[in-house]
């Protein structure tokens, strides 16, 4: 177990940031998320051990509240915002910010080279830090993130500004650092997909509470044994004939048709009745929430209480 | 056989967090200045000229006090000169610090910080297991180098000038006295200034402007407060505004009267001038205090 | 015909902007994509009259945009960059701009209160911008863009910064912009969500018009790419085999229930599907063609 909090909770003025968090976060991959104002930012000064907080927190193994140095000593952050150290060339801010990380100076510059290698960025590592473009200053954030070798790594929107290559690579990456290095991950975001693609459980927040956590896979498998169907013809002469054979069909996303099926019937069913209209099925899924859905749903949720 | 595939490797080596960060700092924050030519270049030429001024005066004032010799003569046996010349020389050069100190201060140390905030580099910084007091000491040194060489130097050479000649061990002594006398008052002007640029600085978040407002902030009572003397007030206490006049005042109290001194040493109090360096000093360390520690790591 | 850019090029010294820009966008809803630095900002500067081309001819809603500034009571522009007055409240920030457009008195207050509610910012809309969050902050730009009804909406990423909720309710209300008959042109690196409000996109690279048209039309005009298909089946090995059989087929992967096709012809791949499931009796659980999405289509056309 990476993180563990027990009543966490935090007051600015009137606002209540964090109200009895309660969390345990294990080893992996875990994206955190929550809207705006949810406590998202509040819990990682927290944790970072820059904010005092009722409660007790608990980060490798160590309190972020009386061993502030020792937890950042070990956990590498990769801001959201745009940062950067002047008047240095890449490399020599990554091997900077490393020695400020407790690596001496010859390992820190060494450490500094192979980690802009791994993110990509040797090529760029001698010039100037500033005139790197909004993807190059993204890697080098993740760069100095990575230098001092931390156990946990907080990632706060990582493909920010990137475009459609650079977020892949992005991900890339930072998937990798979970699957094959066996690093520990906090993945902050807004695209819900990415965090998907990289992260095994999720921890989400709201205005200071926790609302959900689990793993993606079980709070996305609701199989709610409907089918995704799309075709090639004419969508209400499928959907008269699906019903008439009994099943239930409803307009879904991007011009597919949503079918639940009879009882005891298997997909086959839906092509036979296709063959039987003259109509070629081209695409079929078993329709699944995404992560976004069950975001969503539970923050609508909330609303509602 | 073996294949790299130039993977992620764990970092096995050494680690001391929170060792050499001062250091670090202060390095790296020297070296982006040193950086700059012309910022090397001027400081070096500040120097020689301050060194060459420094050895004229030393050796113009022994001839007058010793006439009779040429000033041939008197360059061949530099040392074993009258005391009080040298004395006098130091005195004058630190009348003269006024000159220059604001400037490089203004260049070396007022972009310090106000770079920093500019790159939004502070999240950087203390995410990382460093302590606030540190990132301020590290910042502090790189500020005060500049300074500190700029104002020890030259009195160290016309130093060394008196001493080559030395006819024995007991001038060698005298007037190393009379060095440390000079040197801390220099010190003291570093501090003040690195002090005050520093926290200008750190309210920055353009180099040029925080560069712009401390040469301004600093040569004000400079001007202003000397030219008032006189008309606007006659209590020569208000002098020590002036944190020059504050240190020449130091440094007569340090450097003993000569006998016949031609330099008027202002009727400044002394305790007046402590006050003012303290005072400069206490208010740059308020507004860097202040910025500090209000620097949000997570947005 | 909203826009029309007749062999526009844009140079900027020795440096390309665009170069051979030849498009017409008609009505609805268009997706702007390509890689940072590859000529879309130049397009859309061009396109709101911030620059002028340096050869051709840019029209916009009838008119040169660059010389013609009353163009912009009918284009909204809701750029990348923030520039707001934080001490302003979000209304008079809306409100503000909205005079700029030649509206007053009441009509100005009752289009304010609209814009407002479109993007859900009506209760918030008495605070000072400097307390907005970042997703407030979009949502104030995309009000002042609205707010003289404009025929052209011109969004440079709207959705930055902006958390899932308020992902989702801008996607609506870009898609119900489309359905009353304005134009929208949209720019965005997140493809999907570009998938979620049009099928018919522009995408710029090095400079140039690299595509343009529906997402389907131009995935199959990429035919030398052949089309990667998947198929889920319990019965994947057989499923392979049969489909290897035929023609269409010029690569299989198998991996467990999984089948990765690739086909030059894909609707003989899908004409054959029936007659396997009915007559051969292998079921089909998941059938997708993992590359035409936009995704797919940039990587094809830009890596």
């Amino acid at each position: 177990m990476i993180i563990e909090t027990q009543q966490l909770s935090k007051k600015f003025g009137r606002i209540q940031a964090l109200d009895g968090v309660t969390l345990q976060i294990e080893d992996g991959a875990t994206g955190l998320l929550g809207p705006n104002g949810s406590g998202k930012t509040t819990l990682l000064r927290i944790l970072l051990g820059l904010l005092p907080a009722h409660g007790t927190s608990t980060v490798l193994g160590l309190d972020p509240a009386r061993e502030p140095l020792s937890v950042r000593a070990r956990i590498g952050y990769m801001p959201e915002s745009e940062c950067i150290v002047p008047g240095l060339a890449g490399v020599d801010v990554v091997a900077y910010l490393g020695r400020l990380a407790g690596l001496p100076r010859r390992p820190a510059l060494k450490r500094a080279h192979e980690v802009m290698y791994y993110v990509g960025l040797d090529e760029q590592r001698y010039r100037d830090a500033t005139e790197y473009s909004q993807g190059m200053q993204q890697r080098l954030k993740l760069a100095t993130a990575l230098v001092h070798d931390p156990d946990l790594i907080f990632l706060d929107e990582p493909t920010n500004g990137l475009d459609p290559d650079g977020r892949s690579e992005m991900l890339k990456i930072v998937g990798e650092l979970a699957t094959e290095h066996g690093k520990n991950l906090i993945f902050s975001s807004h695209l819900l997909k990415d965090v998907e693609k990289v992260c095994s459980h999720v921890v989400m927040l709201r205005k200071g509470k926790v609302v959900q956590t689990g793993a993606i896979d079980a709070l996305t498998s609701d199989h709610t044994g409907a089918y995704a169907v799309g075709i090639d013809g004419e969508r209400e002469g499928y959907a008269n004939a699906l019903q008439l054979a009994g099943a239930q069909a409803t307009v879904g996303a991007n011009g597919t048709l949503l079918v639940a099926l009879p009882a005891g019937e298997g997909t086959h069913f839906l092509f036979r009745v296709a063959k039987d209209c003259g109509i070629q099925i081209r695409s079929l899924a078993a329709t699944r929430r995404s992560l976004e859905d069950v975001f969503v749903a539970e923050m609508e949720d909330m609303r509602e209480r | 056989m073996s294949v790299d595939q130039a993977a992620y490797r764990p970092y096995e080596g050494t680690r001391r967090p929170g060792h050499g960060v001062v250091f670090a700092i202060a390095e790296t924050s020297i070296r982006r200045v040193m950086r700059q030519k012309w910022i090397r270049s001027l400081t070096l030429t500040i120097v020689v000229i301050n060194v060459a001024i420094g050895a004229i005066m030393n050796i113009s004032l022994n001839t007058r006090i010793r006439n009779g010799m040429t000033v041939g003569d008197m360059i061949e046996n530099a040392g074993g000169g009258d005391l009080d010349a040298f004395v006098m020389t130091l005195r004058g050069f630190l009348s003269m610090l006024y000159l220059f100190a604001p400037v490089i201060a203004a260049l070396t140390a007022g972009p310090l910080i106000a770079e920093d905030r500019r790159a939004r580099a502070l999240p950087l910084y203390f995410s990382r297991p460093i302590r606030h007091w540190q990132y301020v000491a590290g910042k502090m040194i790189a500020a005060g180098f500049f300074l500190a060489a700029m104002t020890l130097l030259p009195p160290f050479a016309v130093f060394g000038m008196e001493i080559a000649n030395a006819p024995d061990m007991s001038q060698v002594g005298q007037r190393f006295g009379e060095l440390l006398g000079a040197w801390v008052p220099c010190v003291l002007i570093t501090v003040a200034l690195a002090s005050f640029s520093l926290g200008i600085s750190s309210l920055m978040d353009r180099t040029t402007a925080a560069s712009m407002l401390v040469f301004c902030v600093v040569i004000f009572p400079v001007i202003a407060v000397n030219a008032a003397y006189g008309s606007v007030f006659t209590n020569p206490a208000w002098l020590a505004l002036d944190p020059f006049n504050s240190i020449v005042r130091i440094g007569h109290e340090l450097l003993p009267p000569t006998a016949g001194q031609t330099i008027d040493a202002y009727d400044i109090p002394l305790a007046n001038a402590w006050q003012s360096l303290a005072g400069w000093t206490a208010a740059g360390l308020l507004m860097l205090g202040w910025r500090i520690r209000n620097v949000e790591v997570v947005t | 015909m909203i826009v029309d850019f007749d062999s526009v090029a844009k140079w900027y010294g020795r440096i390309v902007g665009l170069v051979d820009v030849s498009l017409q966008l008609e009505p609805g809803v268009t997706g702007l994509l390509g890689p940072n630095g590859a000529g879309k900002s130049t397009f859309l500067k061009l396109l709101t009259g911030q620059l002028a081309p340096s050869q051709g001819r840019v029209e916009v809603l009838g008119v040169d945009p660059f010389r013609t500034p009353s163009l912009f009571r009918r284009l909204g522009f809701c750029p990348e960059q923030d520039a707001f007055y934080e001490s302003m409240t979000g209304r008079e920030f809306v409100t503000y701009l909205g005079g700029y457009f030649g509206m007053h008195g009441s009509t100005l207050r009752g289009a304010v209160d609209v814009a407002l509610d479109r993007v859900g910012l009506i209760e918030e809309s008495d605070r000072k911008i400097r307390g907005y969050s970042k997703g407030m902050r979009q949502r104030i730009k995309l009000a002042q863009a609205l707010v003289h009804d404009p025929e052209l909406i011109v969004l440079d990423e709207p959705l930055t910064g902006m958390d899932p909720m308020g992902r989702r309710r801008t996607i609506d209300l870009l898609r119900e912009l489309g359905d009353e008959g304005r134009s929208v042109l949209v720019s965005s690196h997140v493809l999907h969500e570009v998938e979620a409000v049009t099928s018919r996109v522009v995408l710029i690279y090095q400079g140039r018009v690299r595509a343009h048209g529906a997402i389907s039309e131009i995935r199959a005009f990429l035919d030398r790419y052949p089309h990667r298909i998947l198929l889920r089946s319990p019965r994947a090995r057989d499923l392979a085999r049969e489909l290897m059989a035929g023609e269409a087929v010029v690569g299989v992967r198998l991996d467990g229930d999984r089948v990765h096709l690739e086909t030059r012809s894909p609707d003989e791949l899908y004409a054959a599907l029936p007659r396997l499931v009915l007559e051969k009796g292998i079921d089909i659980e998941e059938l997708a063609s993992e590359d035409a999405s936009l995704d797919a289509i940039f990587e094809y056309l830009v890596s």
